[in-house]
C-alpha cells in the first residue's frame, strides 16, 4: 500500500480519536493519578498514597461492595426472568404491532431519573402504592426501599438485556429445532435441550450487560435506595465523596475501581455473546 | 382445529405478557404524567388539571432550551466526526483496526458518574478554559460519539460496495461519490443514531450533575433532580419531568412515523 | 475501439493465489469471454483491468497507454456489476446522467445521450421510473444503457445475466451481443456459464484456480482442449489413460493403448512413442458401427450397461473391455437403444483429442 493509501483512513480517523484521547483517556488517567492522592491534596501539592486503595479493599467497604452488587445482581437476574420470555415471545410470536412494542422498549432509554423519580413517587410515604408499606410489618418498612430498587434497576437496564438475548435468539437457526422436531422431540423438549443451550451465551451476555449498566445508576439508588442503599452504593460514594466530603482522592479510587470492573465486565459480556462488529 | 385453539391460547399469552411489561415499563413515566395532572385544591380534593404545566413556564423552560441546543449542537458535532470515523473503519483495512475499536468502545462502558468525575477533575486541573458551555458540548461530544459510530457502522455495513464502485466506473471522484451516492444511501441508518443522541444527551442527568457544579449550567433534568430532592413530588416538578419525558417521545414518534424502526434494529432493538 | 492488455496479472491474498500470471488481450471491437468455475479468479482479473482491485504484478494497457496506476473513474470504462447497482434514490434519467455530469457534459448533451442510449437498450419512455419499478430484466438494460452514455473505452460485464431467470438470459445475452457489435466497443465479459460464452463470444479466456487454462475460439476449445481441466470443463468428456502403442511422424496419426482398449487416432507430434497420454472423447463423437463396417480398423467392441433416455439424448453407459465409456446418442437413431442393456455393439473411437497424462 502506499503512503497515501495508509493515510486516508487515518485521516478519517483523525477527530474521533483526538477527541476520545483529549476528552476521555487524558481525564481517565488523571482520575488514575488523583486516586493516588490524600484527600483533595491533587489540587494543591499532592501527597501520593495507596491508602485510598487499602481502604477500599479493607473491611471497611465490604458491605458497600455487598449492598451495591447484591441489588445489581438481583435486578440482572430479574431482567433475566422478564426478559427472556419477552424477548422470545419478540423474536417468534408477535408479527404485528411489533414497532408499537419496539418503541416502548425505547422508554427506558429516556432516562434513569424518570424511573426513579416514578417510582419513588409510587413508593414514598403519600403516594399510591405506599399502603403497601404503612402496613405496621417492620421488615416491610426496613426493606420497602430495596426491592423497590432492584425493580426500578430492572427497568432501566431492560431494554440492554433484552436486546442481547434478541439478538441470540434471533442467531438461532431454526432449522435445527425443526430437524429436533421431526427426530420425534416435543417442543417442550427441543426447547430445553435445544433451544436454550444455544442461548445461553446470550443470556450470560444480558446479565452481564444488566450488572454493567447497573453500575452506572446513580439517580435509583439516591432517590429510591432509603438510607441504606442511597449511602452505600458505590456510584453514590463517588458522588458524596468527592463533592460533600471533599475527599477526591477517595472517590477517584472508587470511580477508577468501578470502571474497571465495569469494563471487564461489559468485555466479557462481548466476548460472550459474540459481538463483533468491525 | 386443537392446532388452531392451542395456537390462539399461546398468542393470547404472549401479548397480555408483553402488554404486562410493557405496562411495567411505562409505568414510571404514566405516574409521572397522571401526578402533574392532579392539583390539590384548598378543600383537600384533587381535580385534573394542566395548571402545573404553565407554573414552570418561567424557570424551567429556559432550562429546556439549554438542554435542547445542547443536544442539538453535541449532535452536529458527533455526526461531522462520526460518519467519516465509520466509513474509515468499515471500508478500510489496516493493522490495529480491532484494536482502535476496542478502546473506543471503552468509553461507553466506563459508568456516567466516573467518567463525570474525571471530567471535573480535569477540567478544574487541566483545561480550565471548558467551564462554561463548551465544557458540555465537549463532554458529551466524547460521551456519545461511540452510539453515532455505532449506527453508522451497522449502516456502512449494510451498504453494498458495488453502489460506490459502480459511481467510481462511471467517472465520479472521491468527493462526488461519496456526497451523491454514499451519503444520501446510507442516511437514514445515520439518522438512527441521531436520533439515539438526541434522547440520551437531552435527558441526560449524571454528568450535568456534576458540570452543574463546575460550570454553574443547571440542564433541565438536573434542575428535575434539585426541585425532587428540594420539594419531593409537588404537581409542578411532575411537569418539569413530564415535558422532558413527553418532547423526547414526540421526537421519537416523529422518527418512528417518517423512518420506522428499521434503522434501529442492530443497534438498539431487536 | 480499443485494445486492451492485461499483461502477467498476479494477485495473492495471504497464501491464496487469487490470479497468477494471467495474460489477457482483448483487440479492436473484440468480445471476450473469460470462462471458469467459481473462485478461478475471473472476477478478479476483471476488477484488476477495471482499476477496483491493484493488482500485485503486471501491467494493464489500453491502446498502449499504461493505466495500471490509474484509478477507475480515470480510465474511462463501462463496467456492470452481476447485481444491479442502479442508485436506488435516483430515477433513471438521473442513474444515466450520473457519468456524464461527473465528466461535465451539458444538460442539453445530457438529453440527448439518455434518448439515445435507451433506444440502443429498447427502453425508452422509462426516463422517469424508480429502479425499485423496474423488473431485474429492465434494471439490467438500464444499467447497460448507463455505462453506455459515458461512451467508455471498453465494456467489462461482471456475470450480469446471473441474477436473471433462465428464459431471460437467453434473450439478454444475445441482446448484449447486439449492443455489443452495433456500438463496436471492445467487451471483456466474465461468466460461469458455457453456454453463455459459446453463444456470445469471440474469443474465451478458460481460468482455473487462478491461471489461463487455454484461450481460443469456442470451436478451438471444444474440439481441442489442451489441458484436462478444459476437456472437462466444456461439454462432456471420457477420458481414458495410457500410452502410445505406435506412431507415424507423416500422417501425425498413431494408436494408443488404454485399459483393453486400442484406440486409432490423430496424434499431435508433441506426444512421442511410450509417452503416457489421456484420450478426451466426447459422448457425442462415438459412433456406433453398424454391421458393415464392424471389422473395420480401430472398431472397438463393448457391452451396453445402462440405457438412460434423456428426451433429446439416449445416454448409454457402455464397457470395452473393462473401461466404462459414456455415449450420447442423438436423433432417429436414439429410439433404437431404449432397452438395450446387455447388447453387444461395436464403437468407433477415432474422434478424440490427446493431452498429456497428468
Amino acid at each position: 500500500m502506499t503512503i497515501n493509501e495508509r493515510l486516508k483512513p487515518l485521516a478519517l480517523l483523525a477527530p474521533a480519536i483526538a477527541l476520545e484521547v483529549a476528552l476521555f483517556f487524558v481525564p481517565v488517567s488523571i482520575l488514575a493519578i488523583a486516586s493516588l492522592t490524600w484527600r483533595d491534596s491533587f489540587f494543591f501539592t499532592p501527597v501520593w498514597t495507596l491508602s485510598n486503595y487499602a481502604n477500599i479493599f479493607s473491611n471497611a467497604y465490604a458491605f458497600d461492595f455487598e449492598v451495591t452488587f447484591g441489588l445489581i445482581i438481583s435486578a440482572a437476574f430479574l431482567d433475566l426472568i422478564l426478559g427472556f420470555p419477552f424477548a422470545y415471545i419478540m423474536t417468534r410470536r408477535i408479527k404485528k404491532y411489533q414497532d408499537v412494542f419496539r418503541a416502548i422498549m425505547l422508554v427506558p432509554l429516556f432516562g434513569e431519573l424518570y424511573i426513579a423519580y416514578g417510582f419513588y413517587y409510587l413508593f414514598f410515604p403519600g403516594g399510591p402504592l405506599s399502603f403497601l408499606f404503612a402496613s405496621g410489618v417492620e421488615m416491610f418498612r426496613a426493606l420497602y426501599s430495596t426491592p423497590a430498587a432492584m425493580i426500578a434497576l430492572a427497568i432501566y437496564t431492560f431494554p440492554f438485556s433484552v436486546y442481547n438475548i434478541g439478538i441470540s435468539l434471533q442467531g438461532i437457526d431454526r432449522s435445527i429445532e425443526e430437524s429436533a422436531r421431526c427426530l420425534g422431540a416435543g417442543s417442550i423438549r427441543t426447547f430445553v435441550s435445544v433451544t436454550l443451550p444455544m442461548c445461553v451465551p446470550g443470556i450470560i451476555g444480558a446479565w452481564l450487560v444488566s450488572i454493567g449498566w447497573g453500575l452506572g445508576a446513580f439517580a435509583i439508588p439516591t432517590l429510591m435506595g432509603g438510607a441504606v442503599v442511597a449511602e452505600r452504593m458505590l456510584s453514590v460514594e463517588v458522588y458524596s465523596m468527592a463533592l460533600l466530603r471533599m475527599d477526591f482522592g477517595m472517590a477517584s479510587a472508587i470511580g477508577v475501581i468501578l470502571a474497571v470492573i465495569a469494563v471487564i465486565i461489559f468485555y466479557i459480556s462481548l466476548k460472550a455473546s459474540r459481538g463483533a462488529l468491525v | 382445529m386443537r392446532a388452531s385453539s392451542a395456537e390462539r391460547v399461546k398468542d393470547v399469552i404472549s401479548y397480555t405478557y408483553v402488554l404486562l411489561i410493557s405496562g411495567l415499563l411505562l409505568l414510571p413515566f404514566t405516574v409521572i404524567l397522571m401526578r402533574s395532572l392532579t392539583v390539590t385544591l384548598p378543600d383537600g380534593s384533587t381535580t385534573f388539571s394542566i395548571k402545573p404545566y404553565f407554573d414552570i413556564i418561567d424557570a424551567f423552560w429556559p432550562k429546556v432550551y439549554l438542554s435542547l441546543s445542547i443536544a442539538i449542537t453535541t449532535i452536529l458535532i458527533d455526526t461531522a466526526i462520526g460518519v467519516p470515523a465509520a466509513y474509515a473503519l468499515v471500508r478500510y483495512n489496516f493493522r490495529g483496526k480491532k484494536t482502535l475499536f476496542t478502546l473506543l468502545n471503552g468509553v461507553w462502558y466506563v459508568p456516567g458518574i466516573c467518567y463525570a468525575l474525571s471530567l471535573i477533575i480535569t477540567y478544574y486541573f487541566l483545561y480550565k478554559w471548558f467551564l462554561g458551555y463548551w465544557g458540555f458540548i465537549a463532554a458529551y461530544t466524547c460521551g456519545f460519539l461511540l452510539l453515532m459510530l455505532m449506527t453508522c457502522i451497522v449502516a456502512f455495513r449494510y451498504l453494498d460496495p458495488c453502489y460506490e464502485e459502480s459511481a467510481s466506473c462511471l467517472g465520479a471522484g472521491r468527493l462526488t461519490t461519496f456526497f451523491k451516492v454514499t451519503l444520501p444511501m446510507v442516511g437514514p441508518g445515520v439518522s438512527a443514531g441521531i436520533l439515539l443522541t438526541f434522547v440520551l444527551s437531552f435527558n441526560e442527568f449524571i454528568t450535568a450533575l456534576l458540570l452543574n457544579l463546575a460550570t454553574r449550567l443547571q440542564t433541565a433534568p438536573v434542575r428535575v433532580y434539585a426541585d425532587v430532592t428540594r420539594a419531593r413530588v409537588l404537581p409542578s416538578i411532575s411537569a418539569e419531568a413530564a415535558t422532558l419525558q413527553l418532547i423526547s417521545l414526540a421526537v421519537v414518534l416523529i422518527y418512528l412515523k417518517l423512518v420506522g424502526t428499521k434503522y434501529l434494529r442492530g443497534v438498539v432493538l431487536i | 475501439m480499443t485494445r486492451v492488455v492485461a499483461k502477467d496479472i498476479s494477485k495473492i491474498y495471504g497464501a491464496t493465489k487469487a490470479v497468477y500470471r494471467a495474460h489477457l488481450e482483448a483487440k479492436d471491437s473484440e468480445f471476450v469471454t473469460i470462462l471458469g468455475p467459481s473462485g478461478c479468479g475471473k472476477s478478479t482479473t476483471l476488477r484488476i483491468i477495471a482499476g477496483l482491485i491493484r493488482a500485485d504484478e503486471g501491467k494493464v494497457y489500453f491502446d498502449d497507454k499504461d493505466v495500471t496506476d490509474l484509478s477507475p473513474n480515470m480510465r474511462n470504462i463501462g463496467f456492470v456489476f452481476q447485481r444491479v447497482a442502479l442508485f436506488p434514490h435516483m430515477n433513471v434519467r438521473k442513474n444515466i446522467a450520473f457519468g456524464l455530469k461527473a465528466r461535465h457534459y451539458s444538460n442539453e448533451e445530457i438529453g440527448r445521450k439518455t434518448k439515445e442510449v435507451l433506444s440502443i437498450v429498447q427502453m425508452e419512455g422509462y426516463e422517469n421510473r424508480a429502479p425499485s419499478q423496474l423488473s431485474g430484466g429492465q434494471a439490467q438494460r438500464i444499467e447497460i444503457a448507463r455505462v453506455l452514455a459515458t461512451d467508455p473505452y471498453v465494456l467489462l460485464f461482471d456475470e450480469p445475466l446471473s441474477n436473471i431467470d433462465a428464459k431471460l438470459r437467453d434473450e439478454l445475452k444475445f441482446e448484449i451481443r447486439k449492443i455489443q457489435r452495433e456500438t463496436g466497443k471492445t467487451m471483456i465479459y466474465v461468466t460461469h456459464d458455457q453456454g453463455e460464452a459459446f453463444a456470445i463470444s469471440d474469443r474465451i479466456y478458460v481460468m482455473s484456480q487462478g491461471i489461463v487454462e487455454q484461450v481460443g475460439t469456442p470451436t478451438e476449445l471444444y474440439t481441442d482442449p489442451s489441458t484436462p481441466f478444459v476437456a472437462s470443463f466444456i461439454g462432456q468428456n471420457n477420458f481414458v489413460t495410457g500410452t502410445v502403442k505406435t506412431s507415424d511422424p507423416a500422417s501425425d496419426t498413431g494408436t494408443i493403448l488404454a485399459g483393453g482398449i486400442e484406440i486409432h487416432t490423430h496424434i499431435p507430434h508433441e506426444h512421442a512413442l511410450g509417452d503416457k497420454v489421456t484420450a478426451c472423447i466426447r459422448p457425442e463423437d462415438i459412433e456406433i458401427l453398424p454391421e458393415a463396417r464392424q471389422g473395420s480398423k480401430g472398431a472397438t467392441r463393448a457391452r451396453i450397461v445402462e440405457s438412460i433416455f434423456l428426451g433429446n439424448t439416449t445416454r448409454l453407459h457402455v464397457d470395452a473391455n473393462g473401461t466404462i465409456l459414456k455415449v450420447d446418442l442423438r436423433g432417429p437413431e436414439r429410439f433404437s437403444y431404449l432397452n438395450a442393456a446387455g447388447k453387444d455393439i461395436t464403437l468407433d473411437l477415432k474422434k478424440c483429442s490427446v493431452i498429456r497424462a497428468e
